[in-house]
């Protein structure tokens, strides 16, 4: 049962999109989008903060985005080749699906840091917080198939490179054209074959040994850490 | 009033059988500075943590805990624990936040936080590093941050986990005193587990000595010297003097006392080594990261020989492991050139391979046996000689362990074996002593000699004069970009003034030569040489 | 402007984002811009001025000259490329996107120049302090993993490994290398939440202390850039937006939205230029 604060949350949130649309009108798409990239990002941050985290989870929530916005940093040189993508996933399957999300949130956001932040950002936010979410939710069938764990992987590429494409495409204006969508996704096609490539192969190379790192971590200092 | 109060405490860690503590009673009087030593697991650090009982580890714990006069489990005790890597403890990103990560955390309004923060950075001097980012800070100034992270909370009781096993001795002096401050005037209590007296036990009231986990010498540090078992804890002079009374315990009273007995006024020089067959020479090296900066390497001459154990000492900062790795060529020189065995760098005939300092930086892999087979199949070499090398190195229980589970002077061990794997002629060290107990230290001082003895060259460069003069055949001063005063061990510490080991600099003018302990202790009239 | 309150800056930037992002007034758009690049030459200097400039007219440029190959609406056709009507006004439409879209970087730059990441967790610090203190360790481990990860491969290659150098040999060193980090990583983490508990974190709520109040000044600051946000909103609303199609009409309150997107830009354009005169004024006396 909801509480009715969040109820009211709900609704104004909701209101404050309606009255939104209505006033933009022509980029009201965009207003759409942004607004629920910050209400997806919001709540997720809202139960972390809320929630009585152990010291644990917090420093290996700091850990394992610093791991992959540093992944970003060294492999940086090579275009669109990069472990973000794959040490969120890791992250979701072994320390559960929210923290997945904040990892792959909080990824997004700081390594804007480092790179340059813009519009972007908040939807690369929300598409790899919602990685890792998925990764934490199928965890268990992912940790056993190493195949399963693939096409996630690739699925996840594709997904954050289209969704990138759709978003950007809502942005340039004029609602939503299949020819300016294919257009888009042609020109970035090498990025999402890319992404995609990247995820598989360093999903596939990192597997193993994470899940030695993870298991030495739980029985060395106990569980949940 | 009572610090800390223990009685027959027994603890056994939840994965271990054997229980890592056993029947501990002891007490420790407010405003004392207590020296909690031991071998590396003796249970120093278990029961460090158990007096911290936010970190205790999960266990089975019997008997009684009392601190500050509060039970166990009551409130909690204004306690303060600075862990031994400060590095792997920082939470923040600056060195504000980290000081602020206490007061923040315990529920005090804000102005109160302001105000805690305020006074510790007045009082320890941090205005300067207050917005440095804690990655850009030295090793001296990263101990400094997290003492301060932990006294800002004005704690009572102040515990120490090796807090000089990661600084240069230099360093490691200035924060003795910082430490002794905080005792001397704020009356806090301290408990500071070490493995080496060397530093503060002339300061200590007591010292309380593990062994396996069981407490086997609680008294004051100066009747140490008299127990057959502890004197290898003490400090140069006590050893040098142990059957003397008083026992000196600093260089101070070891001069005063040398004056006093009659003693002899030269003792033989031990025969030198000639070498024959240069392995790797320099000749004016000249290094500068940048064109308008300075060097840092000024015109250095080398020359290593065939089964030669070469030490450089030197400051820090000075630019030895610049040195070391415009050697191993992994930096190239503006001007001076780098032999081996004779031939440029490129077409070198002979194998360099460097230990570097952080040694963890080796293992690539969750065991060290899975380690050494991985670098072997790198090295296209069959696996059987990752045994044979733990065998060379007498290793072979910590096969199976993890690299980052093993104590420093195992970890420095099976990093050494790692180098060694690719066997090369030449082998450079940096600080490989750094933070070793004693027995650790002499240990890896035995496996390098006896490479020495195979026909390897070794070059180290370190900052404990204790490690080159007990080990090395020839030693020199890096300073200002070149190496000075290069000669063999016993002529280079018989021309030493202060710049020497603690025995030399207690033998100073008085007994020529004197410059181990070994040494010194033949020095007074009646000793047998 | 380091005298204002962070949270002042942070709106300053934020306004006007919201203008360049949701209006769709060529006008508007432009004026946004115009008031970044001064605040930029303000900041910064002659020389990111014209690099911001150029970058910014260079990347309009290129939008308005792609955007009518895949949008053919309009009246005024000028050419045709496959058989597809090539329009002005699909161009013009394209530099109100360019100029949209490199405002809104310019002043994602501008508010890097303003606040430093200290200020910015600070203001998010308030909010929500658990998740300031997850980011400030987060950015406390980046350079910590990146130079290990230096530290680690010189290590390897000092050790004789990792002498390779096929793609294959550089991609399986760099994916051990990454993975040692990993393993240091649970280390560090471990060690973190040790250190954590044994200075009292979740015995108590956080409390986020790093913060000043609001002086009067940043409150009418606040209340202007507020105002005029608001009204630039209500102008949008009412009809201030350029129309494009068929041909290009300006909006009824478009005069009205660019006066508003002026003024929201005049208040850190006049700050930024008092501090200039006042620094030059200063130094020349010395």
């Amino acid at each position: 049962m909801p509480s009715r604060r969040a109820v009211l949350a709900l609704v104004v949130c909701l209101g404050g999109i309606c009255a939104g649309c209505a006033i933009f009108g022509e980029t009201a798409a965009v207003w759409g989008i942004c607004s629920a990239a910050v209400l997806i990002c919001g709540y997720f941050f809202d139960r972390f903060e809320k929630r009585d985290t152990p010291s644990g989870d917090i420093a290996l929530t700091a850990v394992m985005t610093a791991l992959a916005v540093a992944g970003r940093l060294i492999f940086a040189p090579v275009p669109a080749f990069k472990p973000c993508a794959a040490v969120i996933i890791l992250a979701g399957i072994y320390l559960g699906a929210e923290k997945g999300f904040a990892i792959g949130a909080l990824t997004a956001l700081i390594s804007n840091f480092y790179f340059s932040q813009g519009i972007w950002t908040p939807f690369q936010m929300t598409v790899w917080g919602l990685t890792g979410l998925a990764a934490g939710l199928l965890g268990d069938k992912l940790k056993k198939s190493p195949a399963a764990l693939a096409f996630f992987g690739g699925a996840a590429g594709l997904v954050y490179s289209v969704s990138l494409d759709v978003c950007s495409m809502l942005w340039l204006g004029g609602g939503f054209s299949a020819e300016r969508f294919l257009g888009l996704t042609a020109a970035s096609l090498w990025f999402t074959v890319s992404y995609m490539v990247s995820n598989v192969i360093f999903l596939l190379l990192f597997v193993r040994p994470s899940a030695r790192v993870f298991g030495r971590l739980r029985d060395k200092y106990g569980p949940g850490r | 009033m009572e610090a800390v109060h223990l009685k027959a405490v027994t603890f056994r860690h939840n994965t271990a059988k054997q229980p890592a503590l056993t029947d501990i009673s002891l007490t420790v009087r407010t405003g004392e500075l207590v020296m909690l030593m031991g071998p590396s697991g003796s249970g120093k650090t278990t029961l460090l943590k158990l007096l911290k009982p936010e970190i205790a580890p999960f266990g089975e714990l019997s008997g009684e805990i009392s601190l500050l006069g509060e039970k166990r489990g009551g409130t909690a005790p204004r306690v303060g624990y600075v862990p031994q890597h400060p590095e792997e403890s920082f939470v923040s990103d600056r060195v504000r936040g980290e000081i602020m990560f206490a007061p923040e955390n315990a529920g005090l309004p804000p102005e109160e936080v302001r105000r805690l923060t305020a006074e510790t950075v007045s009082r320890f001097g941090l205005g300067k590093l207050l917005e440095r980012p804690l990655a850009s800070l030295s090793g001296g100034e990263k101990q400094l941050v997290s003492l301060c992270a932990v006294m800002v909370m004005q704690p009572d009781l102040l515990l120490l986990d090796e807090p000089f096993s990661r600084l240069d001795p230099v360093t490691a002096e200035n924060f003795a005193d910082l430490i002794l401050r905080v005792n001397r005037e704020f009356g806090t209590t301290v408990i500071i587990a070490e493995h080496s007296g060397e530093l503060m036990l002339a300061q200590a009231e007591r010292l309380i000595y593990l062994e396996n986990g069981r407490l086997t010498a609680d008294l004051p540090p100066r009747q140490a010297a008299k127990n057959a078992q502890l004197i290898h804890i003490m400090p140069a002079a006590a050893r040098a003097f142990a059957e003397q009374e008083p026992v000196p315990m600093t260089v101070k009273e070891g001069r005063a006392l040398l004056e006093k007995l009659p003693h002899k006024t030269e003792l033989p020089l031990d025969e030198t080594q000639g070498y024959s067959e240069p392995v790797l020479e320099a000749e004016g090296l000249r290094f500068s990261f940048r064109r308008d900066s300075e060097d840092i390497l000024a015109g250095a001459d080398l020359v290593l020989h065939k089964g030669e154990f070469l030490a450089l000492t030197g400051a820090n900062g000075s630019g030895k492991t610049t040195l070391l790795k415009t050697l191993a060529g992994q930096l190239r020189p503006y001007a001076g050139k780098v032999r081996i065995g004779g031939r440029p760098l490129k077409k070198a005939p002979l194998t360099a391979a460097m230990l570097p300092q952080e040694a963890a930086d080796l293992f690539l892999q969750p065991t060290v046996a899975e380690d050494y087979r991985y670098a072997l199949k790198a090295l296209g070499r069959p696996e059987e000689e990752a045994s044979a090398m733990l065998g060379y190195l007498g290793c072979e229980k910590l096969a199976d362990m993890h690299p980052y589970d093993l104590s420093g002077g195992e970890l420095q061990l099976c990093a050494l074996g790692r180098v060694l794997l690719c066997q090369p002629d030449i082998l450079l060290l940096d600080e490989p002593s750094k933070g070793l107990d004693p027995l650790s230290a002499r240990r890896l001082g035995t496996v390098l000699k006896k490479l020495c003895a195979e026909g390897k060259a070794v070059l180290t460069v370190t900052h404990s004069l204790e490690f080159a003069a007990e080990n090395a055949c020839t030693c020199g001063i890096f300073c200002g970009g070149r190496i000075e005063s290069l000669l063999p061990a016993p002529k280079f510490f018989s021309k030493a003034g202060f710049y020497s080991t603690a025995s030399g600099r207690i033998a100073r003018g008085m007994v020529k030569n004197a410059y181990t302990v070994e040494k010194l202790r033949q020095a007074p009239e009646g000793s047998h040489a | 402007m380091k005298p204002l309150h962070p949270v002042c800056r942070l709106t300053a930037v934020m306004t006007v984002l919201i203008c360049l992002m949701f209006s769709r007034s060529i006008t508007a758009v432009g004026a946004g811009l115009l008031g970044g690049l001064v605040c930029l030459g303000l900041l910064c200097g002659a020389k990111s001025l014209f690099k911001a400039l150029f970058g910014s007219l260079a990347f309009s440029a290129a939008v308005s000259v792609i955007d009518p190959l895949f949008s053919h609406r309009g009246m005024t056709v000028l050419l045709f490329v496959n058989d597809r009507p090539y329009t002005a006004e699909s161009m013009l439409y394209g530099l109100m996107l360019g100029l949209s879209l490199s405002g809104a970087t310019l002043w994602l730059t501008l508010c890097r120049r303003l606040l430093t990441d200290r200020e910015i967790l600070c203001i998010f610090g308030r909010i929500s302090p658990k998740l300031a203190m997850t980011v400030s360790m987060t950015l406390g481990f980046i350079p910590r993993l990146i130079e290990k990860q230096k530290r680690i491969r010189s290590a390897q290659q000092w050790a004789g490994l990792f002498a390779g150098s096929s793609p294959t040999d550089r991609l399986q060193s760099s994916a051990a290398v990454f993975m040692a980090c990993v393993a240091w990583s649970a280390e560090a983490a471990a060690g973190a939440a040790r250190s954590m508990d044994s200075r009292g974190y979740g015995t108590h709520s956080v409390t986020y202390s790093d913060s000043r109040r609001l002086r009067r000044a940043d409150l009418v600051f606040l209340t202007v850039q507020t105002g005029f946000t608001a009204a630039a909103v209500i102008f949008m609303a009412l009809g201030g937006n350029t129309d494009f199609y068929p041909t290009i009409v300006f909006g009824r309150y478009e005069p009205l939205l660019t006066a508003a997107v002026t003024a929201l830009c005049l208040p850190a354009i006049i700050f930024l230029a008092k501090e200039d005169i006042q620094w030059k004024l200063y130094t020349s006396k010395r």
